[in-house]
């Protein structure tokens, strides 16, 4: 359809404004003055009823009735007056009675009486409105005139109009069909300055849009080379894609278009991610976020989106475009740092997120958490057991510490770490705590089994620098000292120690391997009879210049701690069964503590000892009391196993700390060996002499031999004896001395 | 109903028997609209209230003796005519003669027939001194100084002397001068 020019369109409207402006003006003007006329002519009618009516009221009062008749009859003979009436007290004077005609302007005007001012008749006067009309007539003749008049001034002004604006028209149907990046010819058109400003203007749009047009097709090309590039309508149906999202999901441009967004992708509609995106759109608002896709063959690709809505001139959302970049091989890095960063087992941060967290926070409060013995119930419960019990404690560090500013971490074994930011201090982050550990404490877990309960202990710290070391340090103190928590800070001489553990650990490792680990014996006396019929083999280490003797003291927990102790059992073992055998009628014993009892290598050398040697019935297995060592299985059977093989069995250090009369039935040991803190004091110390007194009697009811250490003077020696205790071993009787004297000290004895 | 009957029959009577000498010089028809008209012209006198103390209206008709008879038969109109008063006002018509009509007291206005030009004058002078309004039977009498007149023709005429009205100096009220004929 043509479209009207807008020259047209201007003169058209012009004179419709003009036109209504008139009309309305003259339809004002001409009910104005027909109304002022009609006015003018009622006024006239008046006047003449005016004039005649103290006349005819004078006549009347005379009662000159001819006289009336006669005005009445000159006064009709008025050009303008149709009829003319007059009733004085109910008597027509003069004419007859008019009903009035819309013709005519009808006025009726009162006449009074002459002496008195009291109405006594009415004067009606019809009155032509010939006149008006003329005057009307003549009127609306003018204003023909005139508008016919204006109506050739319009044509003549439309002529000009579309003349002027020519000029545009030749302007608009060259830039109607411009298209960017073409040129525009404005060369033949000629017109005023404002058109030469047009055109001027219209080049320098034309240029600009050129360069623009250069500048977005290379943004074009820079967005769809390095973008996934998808336009789509506001019910998200695909009215272009580029190569790279063909590329990245697999399905063609034919295949794409006029599909919806969410379908090809394989999004739900009622995803909240859809429906956020499309409501953010259809308000003109700009949604960026990452979404998961599916490609064609169903395999997945993420990008990270912003989809722009593309508004007319009008503001309305005509179409949304996506512009987004592929961002799968970021996820999936991302995916793999948090796999790398966490526990699988507990789902909590492992060691990894840990060191990186530490690096980037402030003022940290730290702490490291271990379950007791979690080797050991994980050996014997097994694996499934052992990560149930990790998976429930990391749920209640979770429940303990699920608050801001806290992160909780599992570390190797069964060690968790709590870390907490500069907004705790050292006595909040211990609350916290030994909150956690109180609660794993009273915390019982449901296996197969049974049901079990663990306990922990914590070591806390906030030096930064070195929060894992110290935290580990407070924490192996706190198992040590059997302490709930320990801070490091608040502890002393951690690090000497633990230094310490590593010069020790240095010079037993070295001692190994120089064969400076030697035996001492010390013998055990018949106490009756005063004879060695024992030895106990002791431990020692000679120092690096082989003179000093250093006593298992300084080394012992140490090696325990190293993983050298067993190497030194072994050593034990080794040296003694290698003494023994040469050295007749005479037992030895050994210490043995659960950790060699659980050792299997260890267990299988002494078994393979005695079965070389054939020293068994010599063979003294001493054991140190442990709280619950009866009702560990692997113990009883190495007890019953040696009992069978002729071993003896002594229980060590008896009445020391977890002295109970249960196992030594249970595990029908040969001897008790009653603790030296009883027996230095026994010839002085009341409760010494009663508390052996009773271990005596027990140990005598149940046919088990006793043997007094740290016989350390003849006071001490002579109430043993008088006691009755079955054996005594002490320095007062003889100290320890190097194994290999046995030999030396038997002539004939092989060396 | 019946004495305005025998009224009229009086007055047919009176007509009839009249002495052919005022009924030559008398128009009946002139007296009849005169005793209608010129008293009610007296109302229109804008100080009528000062010239009818206490209401009465008295009009004094002068003529000669030879026209007694004329003037009675006006007084006798003019009577039946305002019967029932002039107006709000009484109405007291006396007949005299000119060498007597001062024995009255001051009429409110007075009506002259016929009579001599120093007769004339002496009632037209006395009345006009007393601003009182003087009717005469023929405005040919207006020489005399006579202020108001009428003429019944093809319709009634009221005349008003021009040149007595300041001798008069009786105000009417406006609309009368616009119905009536000023004679220089």
């Amino acid at each position: 359809m043509k479209k009207t020019s807008l020259s047209l369109k201007l003169s058209i409207s012009y004179i419709i404004v003009s036109i209504v402006t008139l009309y309305f003006f003259y339809y004002i003007f001409y009910s104005m003055f027909e109304q002022h006329m009609l006015k003018v002519e009622r006024e006239k009618a008046m006047l003449i009823a005016q004039t005649i009516e103290p006349l005819v009221a004078m006549r009347y009062y005379l009662g000159l009735k001819d006289d009336i008749k006669q005005l009445a009859s000159k006064t009709a003979e008025h050009d303008q007056v149709v009829t003319l009436s007059i009733e004085i007290n109910d008597e027509i004077i003069w004419g007859k009675l008019d009903p009035g005609d819309k013709k005519n302007i009808s006025i009726s005007y009162p006449v009074t009486s002459v002496l008195e001012n009291k109405k006594i008749g009415v004067i009606n006067i019809a009155y032509t409105k010939d006149s008006l009309n003329l005057s009307l007539q003549k009127i609306h003749n003018e204003i023909l005139y005139f508008l016919a008049a204006l109506a050739f001034v319009f044509v003549v002004y439309v002529f000009i109009v579309r003349r002027l604006f020519s000029p545009f028209g030749q302007i608009s149907r060259k830039v109607k069909n411009y298209s960017p990046g073409s040129v525009i010819d404005f060369s033949s058109i000629r017109g005023g300055s404002e058109v030469d400003s047009i055109i001027s203007a219209f080049e320098n749009m034309v240029s600009n849009i050129r360069e623009y047009t250069v500048l977005l097709e290379r943004y074009k090309l820079s967005v769809d080379e390095s973008s996934i590039v998808v336009r789509m309508d506001l019910e998200g149906v695909i009215t272009y894609v580029n190569e790279e999202f063909c590329r990245l999901s697999g399905y063609s441009i034919e295949e794409s278009l006029g599909v919806s967004i969410f379908e090809i992708c394989h999004l739900d509609d009622d995803n909240d991610q859809c429906c956020e995106i499309m409501k953010t759109a259809q308000t003109g608002k700009i949604w960026k976020g990452n979404l998961q896709n599916h490609r064609k063959n169903g395999g997945l690709y993420y990008v990270r989106v912003t989809v722009v809505p593309i508004l007319d001139e009008k503001d309305n959302i005509i179409e949304l475009i996506s512009i987004q970049q592929d961002i799968t091989q970021v996820i999936e890095q991302q995916e793999q740092i948090v796999r790398q960063t966490m526990d699988i087992t507990t789902g909590l941060y492992n060691r990894v997120k840990l060191e990186e967290d530490i690096e980037l926070i402030e003022d940290p409060k730290f702490a490291i958490i271990s379950l007791d013995n979690y080797s050991v119930i994980k050996d014997y419960y097994g694996w499934a057991s052992g990560k149930k019990i990790l998976k429930e404690v990391a749920e209640i560090f979770l429940s303990v510490t699920s608050i801001e500013n806290i992160t909780v971490y599992k570390l190797a074994g069964s060690d968790y770490a709590i870390l907490g930011n500069h907004i705790f201090d050292m006595g909040l982050f211990h609350g916290i705590c030994r909150t956690v550990l109180e609660k794993i404490n009273n915390y019982s877990i449901h296996l197969d089994e049974g049901t079990i309960n663990i306990g922990a202990s914590a070591g806390l710290t906030s030096d930064k620098g070195h929060l894992l070391s110290y935290a580990g340090l407070a924490l192996q103190h706190a198992q040590e000292t059997s302490h709930l928590t320990v801070i490091y800070e608040e502890t002393e001489n951690l690090v000497q120690q633990f230094e310490n553990n590593l010069i020790w650990t240095k010079k037993l490792n070295l001692a190994l391997n120089e064969n400076r680990i030697v035996l001492f014996v010390q013998p055990i006396f018949n106490a009756a009879l005063l004879k060695i019929e024992k030895y106990e083999c002791l431990v020692r280490m000679i120092d690096e210049d082989g003179e000093k003797v250093i006593s298992p003291f300084f080394f012992l927990d140490v090696a325990k701690k190293s993983k050298l102790y067993h190497q030194l059992t072994e050593r034990v073992i080794n040296i003694s069964f290698d003494i023994f055998s040469q050295v007749p009628d005479v037992d030895f014993s050994i210490n043995l503590t659960l950790d060699d009892i659980l050792h299997v290598p260890t267990v299988k050398l002494l078994e393979s000892r005695l079965n070389k040697t054939g020293l068994a019935s010599r063979f003294v297995i001493e054991i140190v009391e442990s709280e619950g060592i009866e009702n560990i299985k692997e113990v009883f059977d190495f007890v019953i196993d040696m009992k069978a093989r002729g071993c003896k069995i002594a229980i060590d250090d008896f009445g020391s700390g977890y002295s109970n009369f249960a196992y030594l039935m249970q595990l029908n040991v040969d001897y008790i060996k009653i603790d030296g803190s009883l027996i230095k004091s026994i010839d002085h110390d009341a409760n010494s002499q009663i508390i052996t007194s009773t271990i005596l009697d027990f140990s005598q009811q149940l046919k088990i031999s006793t043997v007094a250490e740290y016989v350390h003077n003849q006071a001490v020696l002579d109430h043993v004896q008088k006691l009755g205790i079955d054996y005594v071993q002490g320095f007062h009787l003889g100290e320890p001395v190097p194994i290999e004297t046995l030999i030396n000290q038997v002539p004939g004895y092989i060396k | 109903m019946a004495v305005s009957y025998s009224r009229v029959v009086l007055l047919v009577v009176l007509i009839i028997f009249s002495s052919r000498a005022w009924t030559e010089t008398y128009d009946p028809f002139l007296l009849r609209a005169e005793a209608s008209i010129f008293p009610k012209i007296i109302l229109l006198d804008k100080n009528l209230s000062i010239k009818a103390p206490e209401n009465e209206v008295t009009i004094t008709i002068v003529s000669t003796s030879q026209d007694d008879e004329a003037a009675t038969q006006l007084m006798y109109l003019i009577n039946d005519k305002y019967k029932n008063g002039l107006g709000d006002n009484k109405l007291k018509v006396n007949v005299t003669t000119f060498d007597i009509f001062k024995e009255l007291p001051l009429a409110t206005a007075y009506i002259v027939l016929q009579g001599s030009e120093d007769a004339y004058k002496k009632v037209t002078s006395y009345a006009s001194s007393h601003n009182r309004i003087v009717f005469s039977y023929s405005y040919t009498d207006f020489i005399k100084k006579s202020l108001i007149s009428m003429l019944v023709k093809e319709k009634t005429y009221i005349y008003l002397n021009k040149s007595a009205v300041q001798l008069y100096d009786i105000k009417f009220i406006p609309v009368f001068y616009e119905i009536i004929k000023i004679i220089e």
